[in-house]
C-alpha cells in the first residue's frame, strides 16, 4: 500500500507545483504583484488547515520555532519575487526553472553554514546547474 | 475539384469566371472557390509547417546575414575576416545572456531563487526537531507575516480583474496542496531522497503547461538548459 501511496502523492505533489507556475503567470498577466500575492496567500492559507499537527506547537525549542516560522518568511518572499519576475516579462517556463536551481546555492553554502562537505557528485550537480542557467538566460531580445 | 488559374496579378479565378487570356495563365486544378489573392495564402499551414521566424531587425554591419546568399560575401566585401563557426554561435549566446542580464525579471527570478536557499537552511534546521506537519504549520505564520505587510503596503485597485484574483486564488491552494502531498510521501516512511527527486522535477511540468497552454516558445538553448536543469535538480536532489 505505502509502496504505491508515496509515488502517488508524490506525483500529485509534482503536478500541484508544476500548475502553480503557470497559475501565477495567468495571474500577474492580469493583476498586480501585490493582489496576486495576497490572493495566493489565501489560497494556501486556505488548505494550511489540513495540516494542524495533533501536538502543541509551543512544545518545541524557540529556535526551532523561530527556524519554522522564518522558512515560512523565505517562502513568501521566494513566491513574491517570483511573480515578480513573471509581471516583468518572465516566461513562467524560464522563471520557474530558473528559480528552482536553488539547491545549487543550498549545496554551495552548505559547507560553510552546516559544516557539510561536498562531494565530486555535487560538484558535477553544481556544474549542470550553472550551465542550465546560463542557457535557460539565452533569451532572444525579441521574445522577452 | 474545380479548375482555376493564376493571373499575372497573381489572383485565383475559378474556371466559371471571366475566362482569363490563355498567354498570361497557368491551368490548374483548384478546388472551389476562388479568387483569392495569393499574398493571403498560408503555404506553410497548407502544408502542416510551422511558418518560418523572421527576424527584421537591423543589423549590426558586421554581422552576418542569417540567410546569406549564394556567390556573395559580405564578409569579404567589408574587408573582414569571415568569422569560424565557434565564433558565429558563440556571440547569439553571448548576446542572449547579456541582454537577459539588462532584464529586471532575470534578477527577480535570481532573488526568490536565493529566498528558496533561505527556506532550504531553515527546513533544514527547523525539522531537526520539528516534525514536518506541524513545520508546515509554523511556517504558515511566516507567509502570513509576509501577506499583512504586502496588503499593508497594497492600495486596493478596482480595476483589479476578478480572473487574475482567482487564478492567483488557485496557485496558492495548488501551493499548499504541493507541500501537503510532500510531506504526506515523507510520511508513508518511503526513501525521502526518492520523493524529493520526483517533487523536484515539478518545473518541468511548468514548462509543458507554459508551451501547452500559455503558448510560450523556448529556443534550442534554452531547452538545452532544460535538460541541463533536470540533471541538476536530480543530483543535487538525492
Amino acid at each position: 500500500m505505502n509502496a504505491s501511496l508515496w509515488l502517488v502523492l508524490a506525483i500529485l505533489g509534482l503536478f500541484s507545483w508544476g500548475g502553480v507556475g503557470v497559475f501565477q503567470k495567468m495571474s500577474v498577466d492580469r493583476v498586480g504583484v501585490r493582489t496576486a500575492f495576497v490572493w495566493a496567500s489565501a489560497g494556501f492559507m486556505l488548505l494550511q488547515t489540513l495540516v494542524i499537527p495533533s501536538v502543541a506547537t509551543l512544545n518545541y525549542s524557540p529556535k526551532s520555532l523561530f527556524c519554522a516560522a522564518l522558512n515560512g518568511v523565505c517562502n513568501g518572499l521566494g513566491i513574491l519575487l517570483l511573480l515578480a519576475a513573471m509581471r516583468h516579462g518572465g516566461k513562467a517556463s524560464i522563471v520557474e526553472s530558473l528559480a528552482a536551481l536553488y539547491p545549487v546555492f543550498v549545496v554551495m553554502l552548505s559547507p560553510a553554514l552546516l559544516r557539510e562537505r561536498l562531494s565530486g557528485f555535487h560538484l558535477v550537480g553544481i556544474g549542470c546547474a550553472v550551465l542550465a542557467c546560463i542557457l535557460l538566460s539565452a533569451e532572444s531580445p525579441a521574445s522577452s | 475539384m474545380g479548375t482555376g488559374s493564376l493571373t499575372s496579378q497573381g489572383v485565383w479565378r475559378s474556371a466559371s469566371s471571366e475566362a482569363p487570356r490563355s498567354s498570361d495563365v497557368a491551368q490548374v486544378a483548384v478546388p472551389e472557390p476562388f479568387a483569392v489573392p495569393l499574398t493571403d495564402l498560408d503555404i506553410d499551414a497548407d502544408l502542416g509547417l510551422a511558418p518560418p521566424s523572421l527576424d527584421l531587425r537591423p543589423r549590426a554591419v558586421s554581422e552576418p546575414s542569417a540567410l546569406p546568399l549564394p556567390g556573395l560575401d559580405r564578409h569579404a566585401d567589408l574587408g573582414l575576416q569571415p568569422p569560424s563557426p565557434a565564433q558565429r554561435q558563440t556571440p547569439t549566446l553571448a548576446v542572449a545572456v547579456g541582454h537577459t542580464l539588462r532584464t529586471k525579471w532575470f534578477w527577480y527570478a535570481m532573488a526568490s531563487s536565493l529566498c528558496w536557499t533561505g527556506w532550504a537552511f531553515t527546513a533544514k534546521l527547523g525539522s531537526k526537531e520539528i516534525p514536518p506537519a506541524a513545520m508546515e504549520f509554523v511556517s504558515a505564520f511566516g507567509f502570513l507575516l509576509v501577506s499583512l505587510g504586502v496588503v499593508r503596503a497594497k492600495t486596493p485597485q478596482a480595476s483589479d480583474s476578478r480572473r487574475g484574483q482567482g487564478y492567483a486564488l488557485v496557485s496558492g491552494i495548488l501551493l499548499a496542496l504541493g507541500g501537503i502531498c510532500l510531506y504526506g510521501a515523507y510520511r508513508t516512511g518511503y526513501n525521502a531522497s526518492m520523493i524529493t527527486a520526483v517533487t523536484s522535477l515539478y518545473p518541468m511540468v511548468t514548462v509543458l503547461c507554459a508551451v501547452g497552454f500559455l503558448r510560450e516558445r523556448l529556443n534550442r538553448m534554452q531547452v538545452l538548459g532544460l535538460l541541463f536543469a533536470i540533471a541538476a535538480m536530480s543530483i543535487l536532489s538525492l
